[in-house]
């Protein structure tokens, strides 16, 4: 079936989110995956004829920035990230099928978060959302940095856990 | 290795430790090639990969209100020691740099975009709110995304409202977005570019860098709009401009009105007006120049090497027709997963690349060692007064050049030849080229062009010969 450009931009625009959710997976670094979106997005507005109403966009556009994530991984230089090509190739289709459970695990994440105690929910949050460095961290709170990597550890070892059953808890 | 012979404890914590580290730091090279090994042939580690990075992104996209905590700060030996080694690396990352003066002014531009933000969130929490909006983002193309001063990150779909501390982000040669304010003033970002937006009364624009056009209308007496780069300032009263910033230069053209550019380096000024520009940099002369009208004739021959903006392509000095220096050779597009070879020239969005009439041709010089079909792309940009934005791309898909491998051989094609496609309009109407793309998307046709121009008058049609040279060398 043909399509026009605003359903393609339409089925483009609504993906946005998942395609930087898979790229940051496969990747592990928030900014190479904009990179990475930015070529697949490209990517997928030249082959917009290719693609056929009706059919599985998701799929299609998840593929195509898998592709674009080992291309990216090729040329850089092997030693600042720890993914591979090659990786990538394994990973590719848990990740896709561990994404398709992401909206539940964001809602169940936002109760978990609340069982932790307020000095390790602001860990977590210093270390996650502001970035700060396992040093920097080390210095403000007087732990060791293999201390605190211990505790991160088992802090997120809780919330993995914790989502998952409340998961399990809200499927039918 | 096999899978069965990793304890799936020890397993979490590799990964799970390696990962961290690489937060911070990159892994030295041992321990990258075990933890990469490991995830080789380990199905539990690549589990295991995958659910850190993505708890990662679900806690750094999530909205976790700080709780403001203040630790003892007695920090142990151990850790004084890494926070040590880290502040050392960071002075030597700087130092390497050799250009202490530009990361200063870097630094002090950050600060200032940070106080812009502060600012900002200060203004929205003062009245228990959000920051208020203070623009809209329209006629938005390719890749915009919009991050909060929240540090939320959304890519637009439609317009959207700016409020004071967002910071719009365009990507990518096909990317443009425009900031329109309620006063009339219009920005347009394009390419790949950035800048942060507050309004208190006073305009105020950090623009990280890329490209900028900006339409602006009378400012309020006293309180012009301020633009920031890592190297300049620039005040602002009521005029068009267009900027092009790096870390290390700033570029303005005045088309309309005049714009008082200071650099943050020494504070020395200049005031540039209507039709003038001026270049900044730590050893420019801050003299304001006249624009340089964009051009109907436009030759690039390679016999210097490649120009230092080049976007893709690989110089080659061998095989070359008699008389030539240098050329450029397609190489891969990274950016298509399927194998696509290409040379794309620089994007000159400011001035473009060259002026558009009825009679214009595009000329060049080919060779392949697998002859074949291949595209050629025009991007273009709008030409029609109000700030650029993407104008869409016109293509040449017809098969041009039937040579012998490794052949030279001289193309003519007439821009009246070339389609437009999705959103162009027809014609190059209101329409100026940027940037021209030569790619053959289905494999490495060792596509060499030793020189590519445009000229006005020419045959109308496509003519394609061999070179007299080439002949001569056969």
């Amino acid at each position: 079936m043909e399509h026009s450009s605003h359903d393609f931009s339409d089925l483009l625009t609504g993906q946005q989110q998942r395609l930087y959710r898979y790229i940051v997976s496969l990747l592990g670094n928030v900014d190479a995956a904009w990179d990475v979106l930015q070529e697949t997005n490209r990517v997928l507005l030249e082959k917009r004829s290719e693609f056929r109403l009706g059919t599985n966009f998701a799929n299609w556009a998840l593929t195509v920035a898998q592709f674009q994530t080992m291309a990216w991984l090729r040329d850089q230089k092997r030693d600042r990230l720890v993914a591979t090509p090659e990786m990538v190739e394994l990973l590719a289709d848990e990740a896709k099928e561990m994404d398709a459970r992401e909206t539940s695990k964001s809602s169940a994440l936002t109760g978990c978060l609340e069982t932790l105690s307020e000095q390790h929910r602001e860990l977590v949050h210093r270390r996650y959302a502001r970035s700060q460095p396992l040093a920097e961290l080390s210095e403000q709170t007087g732990r060791s940095v293999n201390a605190l990597k211990q505790l991160f550890f088992r802090l997120r070892q809780t919330l993995m856990d914790c989502i998952q059953r409340r998961m399990e808890a809200e499927s039918p | 290795m096999s899978d069965s012979s990793h304890a799936r404890v020890d397993v979490k914590r590799v990964i799970a430790d390696a990962l961290e580290d690489a937060r911070d730091n990159p892994l030295d090279p041992a321990t990258l090639a075990s933890v990469r090994q490991l995830l080789l042939t380990s199905a539990e580690a690549r589990r295991c990969y995958l659910e850190f990075n993505q708890l990662n992104h679900l806690l750094t996209s999530h909205d976790m209100p700080s709780a403001s905590i203040e630790w003892d700060r007695r920090p142990t030996d151990a850790a004084a020691a890494s926070a040590r080694v880290g502040s050392e690396h960071r002075r030597r990352f700087v130092a390497r740099r050799k250009q202490i003066v530009a990361a200063a002014v870097l630094v002090a531009t950050m600060v200032l975009a940070v106080y812009v933000v502060i600012v900002s969130r200060q203004d929205g929490q003062s009245l228990g709110t959000s920051p208020r909006v203070i623009a809209s983002l329209e006629q938005f193309n390719g890749n915009v995304s919009v991050t909060t001063a929240g540090a939320e990150t959304t890519s637009v779909s439609q317009v959207v409202g700016i409020r004071s501390g967002d910071t719009v982000r365009t990507r990518g040669a096909f990317s443009s977005a425009v900031i329109a304010f309620a006063d009339g003033t219009r920005l347009s970002l394009v390419g790949s570019s950035s800048l942060t937006a507050s309004d208190d009364g006073r305009k105020s624009i950090v623009f990280h860098g890329g490209t900028m056009f900006g339409s602006v209308v009378a400012q309020p007496p006293g309180r012009p709009m301020l633009v920031v780069t890592p190297q300049d300032k620039m005040h602002v009263l009521g005029t068009r401009f267009g900027l092009d910033a790096t870390a290390m230069e700033t570029e303005l053209h005045v088309d309309e009105g005049r714009v008082r550019l200071t650099r943050l380096y020494d504070g020395k000024s200049v005031d540039v007006s209507a039709g003038r520009r001026v270049v900044s940099n730590a050893t420019s002369d801050l003299v304001a120049e006249p624009i340089a009208k964009t051009p109907d004739a436009w030759s690039e021959d390679f016999e210097n090497g490649l120009p230092d903006d080049w976007e893709i392509g690989k110089f080659v000095a061998a095989r070359l027709p008699s008389g030539s220096q240098g050329a450029v050779r397609a190489e891969r597009d990274v950016s298509t997963p399927n194998g696509t070879f290409a040379i794309a020239t620089q994007a000159q969005w400011t001035r473009g690349l060259f002026a558009v009439h009825d009679d214009t041709h595009l000329h060049f010089t080919l060779a392949m060692q697998d002859p074949g079909w291949f595209n050629i792309l025009i991007l273009t940009r709008t030409d029609d007064g109000d700030p650029p934005t993407f104008a869409g791309n016109y293509i040449f898909d017809r098969p041009v050049w039937f040579g012998e491998p490794g052949q030279w051989g001289s193309v003519t094609i007439p821009l009246s030849l070339f389609r437009s496609l999705p959103p162009a309009r027809d014609a190059f109407q209101n329409a100026l080229p940027f940037q021209v793309l030569f790619s053959s998307p289905d494999k490495d046709r060792s596509l060499m062009i030793d020189r590519m121009w445009t000229a006005r008058g020419g045959p109308g049609t496509v003519e394609s010969k061999v070179l007299e040279e080439t002949k001569d060398a056969e």
